[in-house]
């Protein structure tokens, strides 16, 4: 998958009206919320088969960290 | 891993009991700060919309007692005949005795009778099925009543948006009985205790007694209070198990069973949350329209949600009364079960319960 792709799906779990970049910060928006925590371990999990813990999860504090989750999947 | 098959139990009817006190998600914008859009986020993505609370007098056994009446009633069956009684719950009259003892007592039901708990929580109801199937099939019990139920509104803190929400209360009985007709059945059950602390009330029992320090309300990253005597749910982890255990243990239960995917006329999951349902039919290659959701009715009631949503099904199905059923449930322990059972003709019920404050 390109990085673009997957900035899209994030996106997406997030359903972000504006577009994201990887700097942004997830702990300072509004749509980071446990609802979107559900939907980004649910298209890791289809996309990528990888699980997502909540340990991971809770180490997220930009967008580029949950690049980075997916960094070994990445063209 | 325990698989099972079995021809000589089935069950004759249910009997759903919903407590009396309505909660709306729509009415607890406090509860969230004032964020309408989070709420319709959480309705329109987790399906969450009415449920129901029993009151401060009333514990799950009275709602399975009322259940059990309504269903000796209801299928005119005489409940000295009862041999065994199982009731499944993690909220309990008492540490001791056992709260089946109590319900023994209240039911009327005769000295020959085995009558014992399980403490399991949303896998709870096909694990006490496959006991009750089991102890037919072995030839010691010939009419076994399965009451499960919970009262989750009781453990949660009232002020925890992730958990308040969520769950409903409700008690449910199910009468099991030897049939002379084969009446052929599957299941299969697992466990996974790494996952034990996933969800869990860690303080109140003999591991951390209560004490001050456990009574004392602790925020979490979101704001959620909650205390060591409340119960505590790791969401992330408990999604990931469930998209991934559940959908492979339906494969399981299909190919241990032999009864072909389109022949399964409804493939009822616990009713844990839409979305995670919607991951799990996704995952597994399910027809949606096969699959029953009635958390907005009633909210997530841990293992009393499937006897309620093959009650709900029948009810609303247009008639048809004779099924065969998937049946999976899934959480606390972390523990999993699921059966293909037939549902043939069977007395079902949802009754509002109407006991409580005077108790």
């Amino acid at each position: 998958m390109k990085k673009s792709e997957l900035l899209e799906e994030i996106k997406d779990a997030l359903q972000r009206e504006q577009p994201i970049d990887e700097s942004m910060q997830l702990s300072d928006s509004e749509e980071w919320d446990s609802l979107s925590t559900l939907a980004i371990i649910s298209f890791y999990d289809r996309l990528f088969s990888k699980t997502l813990k909540f340990n991971e999860i809770n180490k997220v504090k930009t967008v580029s960290d949950l690049v980075n989750l997916a960094s070994d999947k990445l063209e | 891993m325990p698989r099972a098959k079995f021809t000589k139990a089935k069950i004759r009817g249910i009997v759903s009991s919903i407590p009396q006190i309505e909660k709306r998600i729509d009415d607890e914008k406090d509860l969230y700060g004032g964020n309408i859009k989070l709420i319709e986020k959480i309705k329109k993505m987790v399906g969450l919309n009415v449920r129901y609370e029993a009151d401060k007098y009333t514990t799950t056994s009275d709602l399975c007692e009322n259940a059990a009446n309504e269903l000796l009633k209801g299928t005119g069956f005489d409940r000295s005949d009862i041999d065994c009684l199982i009731f499944i719950t993690q909220t309990p009259d008492y540490f001791l005795p056992a709260t089946a003892s109590v319900l023994h007592k209240k039911l009327c039901l005769n000295k020959d009778c085995a009558a014992f708990d399980i403490t399991l929580g949303c896998s709870g109801y096909v694990y006490g099925l496959w006991m009750a199937y089991s102890l037919i099939e072995a030839g010691g019990c010939n009419n076994v009543l399965l009451l499960a139920g919970e009262t989750t509104s009781k453990i949660v803190h009232p002020k925890d948006k992730t958990t308040v929400p969520l769950f409903g209360d409700a008690g449910t009985a199910t009468l099991i009985q030897r049939t002379e007709q084969p009446s052929p059945s599957s299941f299969v059950l697992y466990s996974d205790g790494t996952g034990y602390e996933a969800i869990m009330i860690p303080a109140g029992a003999f591991r951390m007694p209560k004490s001050p320090e456990t009574a004392r309300e602790v925020l979490d990253d979101d704001g959620n209070p909650r205390t060591l005597e409340n119960l505590h749910l790791n969401g992330p982890d408990i999604f990931s198990f469930a998209i991934n255990e559940v959908p492979r243990s339906v494969d399981e239960i299909l190919n241990f069973s032999g009864v072909p995917k389109e022949n399964i006329d409804a493939f009822i999951f616990h009713q844990a949350n839409n979305y995670i349902t919607d991951n799990i039919v996704k995952k597994a290659s399910l027809p949606p329209e096969k699959v029953p959701l009635i958390i907005g009715k009633y909210g997530n009631q841990s293992r009393a949600s499937i006897p309620t949503a093959i009650c709900d099904l029948i009810l609303g199905g247009g008639g048809k009364r004779s099924l065969t059923a998937l049946l999976s449930g899934f959480g606390v322990g972390l523990s999993w079960a699921n059966c293909i059972i037939g549902l043939d003709d069977i007395y079902v019920k949802i009754k509002k319960y109407e006991g409580g404050a005077d108790r």
